[in-house]
């Protein structure tokens, strides 16, 4: 009866190895091979950095940043950051394709909500940072402290 | 035929069985072989393993699949492989149904490597318990059959 568990176990743990080592070994060799580290670093990649107005600000001005409206676009129409580009994150696949270029060339890319109890802007800003785009970071305040900071704005129903 | 080939202890049925499975688990290795990453999306979507794990798992269990459905068809190993079927079986259909009854729709990841493809149903874990009962059947088969060598399939017929 041992005998059987023992031959049993054994042929388990050469069944288990080999597939080990094919599996990480075809892995190894394939150009599409998965990395081990992938999730980790899209885990990372997930938490934007967020900045605060006066930084927001100051890529305003200074450093000619994009500015990435996340709110759909009906609230974009309404009221938004002057200069501000709609890429709603509900919606982005549609929106994507005709700022593409536009933001390839940016020097730096700021993502804004409406305060800072709406995720939409960090949520953008982990996704275009995980497509590659560097220098994307969130203005967590959104058009709420933008606006009580006098911060220059346009739209339909923008008063400055 | 004699009533002893076909009772359920026959060792050709049991043989049947076996290279049934083993063609199952073939099958089932295939289409995740040549995606692992659309696997490892399948498995993300479990939510049962943590995130370090998914790849690693992704491109070692459809390997895993094939050796021991081949070990199966062919013989070599398939004891341990039988054993490892049975265990495999349970762990799937125990993943299906806790994600059933919590209401995940997850692709099954079963056959087919899109993590896009149907959500899994009840008949989906239906199959999956007909494979685990599969897979019981073939390993007390083999455990019978090292117990009784004499009732091997070579002298018992």
């Amino acid at each position: 009866m041992s005998s059987f568990w023992g031959k049993t176990a054994k042929e388990i743990a050469i069944i288990v190895a080999l597939a080990l080592v094919l599996g990480l070994g075809s892995n190894l060799m394939r150009s599409d091979g998965l990395s081990f580290a992938t999730l980790e670093r899209a885990e990372s990649a997930a938490r934007a950095r967020v900045v605060g107005l006066n930084e927001a600000l100051e890529l305003y001005r200074d450093k000619g940043a994009v500015f990435l409206d996340a709110r759909d676009r009906d609230f974009f129409e309404l009221e938004r950051i002057r200069g501000a580009l709609s890429l709603p994150f509900n919606g982005f696949e549609k929106a994507f394709p005709g700022l593409k270029e536009r933001l390839k060339n940016a020097r730096a890319i700021v993502t804004y909500c409406d305060d800072e109890h709406c995720p939409l802007g960090e949520k953008l800003a982990a996704k275009l940072s995980g497509m590659g785009f560097p220098g994307v970071v969130a203005f967590g305040g959104g058009l709420e402290e933008w606006r009580s900071a006098n911060g220059p704005l346009e739209g339909e129903e923008a008063t400055r | 035929m004699s009533a002893r080939a076909l009772s359920l202890d026959s060792p050709k049925l049991v043989l049947a069985a076996r290279v049934a499975l083993g063609a199952i688990f073939i099958a089932a290795s295939a289409d995740k072989l040549i995606h692992p990453g659309a696997f490892a999306e399948v498995i993300k979507n479990y939510r049962l393993l943590p995130g370090l794990l998914i790849n690693p798992a992704a491109v070692t269990l459809p390997w895993l699949e094939l050796i021991l459905g081949l070990s199966l068809v062919f013989g070599p190993g398939a004891r341990g492989a039988g054993l490892l079927a049975l265990l495999l079986m349970g762990a799937f259909a125990g993943a299906l149904g806790f994600n059933l009854a919590r209401g995940l729709d997850v692709a099954c990841g079963c056959f087919r490597a899109s993590a896009s493809s149907s959500p899994a149903t009840l008949l989906t874990l239906g199959r999956d318990v007909l494979f685990l009962m599969l897979s019981l059947f073939v390993f007390l088969g083999l455990k019978r059959s090292h117990q009784h060598p004499g009732r091997s399939l070579e002298k018992g017929t």
